[in-house]
């Protein structure tokens, strides 16, 4: 018999109620082995669009790539139903999809995930991908993981790429307070320093590693290799026993969702876009603290909207006026009855800063007081003294920008999965090689 | 090029989003919408694009027939189908 190079793709396993993709990736994983595969890549966790409306928490799928015996061929299928039959609660928002690709992985599955990053893919058209590319597949309820499912397959991790360690708890238990410890996480953080990202908020010491939901994540730890993120769980303590361990090689902290540049007029619904123009209307503070400023190009203008949940962002952003040039990092909100199509910003790049002017009356060169408008073409008058200054001009005064070019995020608590943080700016794994060797415990039973 | 599928020719607008699209990426259900606009319009009134899934029932709704709670999205169907049980 032969061997068979086996890819995997599954989305959409988890609901409000609980259940997580990378739960059931990683039981997977335990089932497969047991067939003697060989494994080519970590599990990759793929963050796809974080715009879609149908997305459960933080849209991501997941994919596994394997080498097995030929023999074993029949037995993939068993065991993906089985397990899909024994996790998946039935919900009207949860749409499981698994899908199975044997060896390359086409052009039309690749194409699907590069959409799928920043675009809305419809099923139709994931329907007709797997159709023409004879895709095995299995889903319940709707189906909609498929698109997820295939996305993640195809993405292949091929740029810049960060690891995840992700601790489980008892199914049974995921009810109950996680009880992670907060100074042990920022023991963790000490210790590893610039190798781990975005898993504590700086600006409120909060720490982000624990999720809220129901789910069976107990943690999970980011970092930029392997050996790191494993070496930062053992500093970790939490009031739940940790029941499985998993890396998952991953596109989260690599900003690319926001690699293209769209203007005003080609933007639509659910986009995750960057668009550059002139800032036209300056910040406006609204009800419920959130912040709301225009912006226009050459084809449009548009309104950006900066939620309360960015902290001290919106300070940032609350210092912009007219005619600064910018570049919004977004996803499109669709217009609804209230207001119109809006982009919610993730990021600002201030590109440059236009001259902010106030003109005011002069002041008295008698008495120091800041002179009245004797009438039209009268020049001025000060009102304390009565002194007359007929040739005098109003006084335009260039104020000094606290604000200066660069890229402005919201604190690691208000980012994306997919954000790139401040702590990885100029950063790329592209290029370098883990290999599943030099980590040989990348998953835990 | 259709703004979809990246295939063929634009021949339609969506008429929702502006879309310019092949007439495959065009829903074939006479309301001359993409085919994304179909499947994420809003499943109560139609007119608006949904912003979220309702934790209960899993429509898609769009801001005006669903309600924020937390991390939640409640549609307005599931929010009187409640009000009538209690």
């Amino acid at each position: 018999m032969g061997i068979l190079t086996l890819h995997i793709g599954m989305d959409d396993i988890d609901s409000p109620s609980g259940g997580c993709t990378t739960h059931f990736a990683s039981l997977l994983v335990g089932q497969l082995e047991e067939l003697g595969v060989t494994w080519l890549d970590y599990p990759n966790l793929v963050r796809l669009n974080p715009n879609v409306p149908y997305r459960t928490r933080g849209n991501g799928a997941v994919a596994l790539h394997f080498r097995m015996d030929m023999k074993h061929r029949e037995k993939v299928m068993d065991i993906i139903e089985a397990i899909l039959d024994s996790y998946v609660e039935e919900h009207a928002n949860t749409n499981p999809g698994v899908v199975v690709l044997e060896d390359r992985v086409p052009e039309s599955v690749q194409w699907l995930a590069r959409r799928a990053l920043w675009r809305v893919v419809p099923m139709q058209l994931v329907q007709s991908v797997v159709r023409c590319d004879s895709v095995q597949y299995r889903t319940r309820g709707r189906g909609r993981g498929i698109v997820g499912a295939l996305a993640a397959v195809g993405h292949g991790l091929t740029g810049d790429y960060t690891f995840e360690f992700l601790a489980y708890r008892d199914l049974d238990e995921t009810e109950e307070e996680r009880g992670v410890d907060p100074a042990s996480v920022r023991r963790m953080q000490e210790a590893l320093g610039d190798q781990l990202f975005s898993n504590i908020d700086p600006e409120t010491g909060r720490i982000l590693i624990a999720p809220k939901g129901p789910d069976p994540v107990l943690y999970g730890i980011r970092g930029e290799s392997p050996n790191a993120v494993r070496a930062a769980a053992t500093h970790v303590s939490a009031g739940q026993e940790v029941q499985m361990w998993i890396i998952f090689r991953t596109n989260q902290g690599t900003g690319e969702h926001l690699t293209h540049r769209v203007s005003v007029r080609g933007l639509r619904p659910y986009m995750a876009a960057v668009v550059e123009g002139q800032v036209t209307s300056r910040p406006v503070m609204m009800r419920g603290g959130h912040l709301v400023f225009g912006i226009e190009d050459q084809t449009g203008s548009i309104d950006c909207a900066v939620y309360e949940p960015s902290g001290s962002f919106r300070g940032l952003i609350a210092r912009l006026v007219n005619g600064d040039l910018i570049r919004v990092h977004a996803g499109v909100r669709p217009a609804s009855r209230s207001h119109p199509m809006t982009l919610n910003v993730e990021g600002v790049e201030v590109v440059s800063l236009a001259e902010k002017r106030t003109v005011t009356n002069p002041v008295c060169p008698a008495c120091g007081k800041r002179m009245k408008s004797a009438g039209r073409g009268k020049g001025f008058k000060c009102v304390r003294c009565g002194h007359i200054e007929r040739h005098a001009e109003k006084v335009v005064v260039v104020e000094r920008r606290t604000l200066t070019p660069g890229t402005y995020l919201p604190p690691p608590r208000a980012q994306r999965h997919l954000t790139r943080p401040v702590e990885r700016a100029g950063r790329s794994n592209l290029g370098a090689i883990f290999t599943m060797s030099s980590t040989p415990d990348w998953h835990w039973p | 090029m259709c703004e979809v599928c990246e295939r063929a020719p634009a021949e339609y607008q969506c008429a929702l989003c502006g879309a310019h699209v092949c007439s495959r990426c065009l829903a074939g259900t006479g309301t001359q919408l993409c085919l994304v606009c179909e499947d994420t319009r809003c499943s109560i009134c139609g007119e608006y694009l949904s912003s979220r899934a309702c934790n209960i029932c899993g429509r898609l709704v769009c801001e005006d027939h669903g309600v924020r709670v937390g991390e939640a999205t409640y549609c307005e169907l599931c929010i009187a189908q409640e009000d009538t049980t209690a």
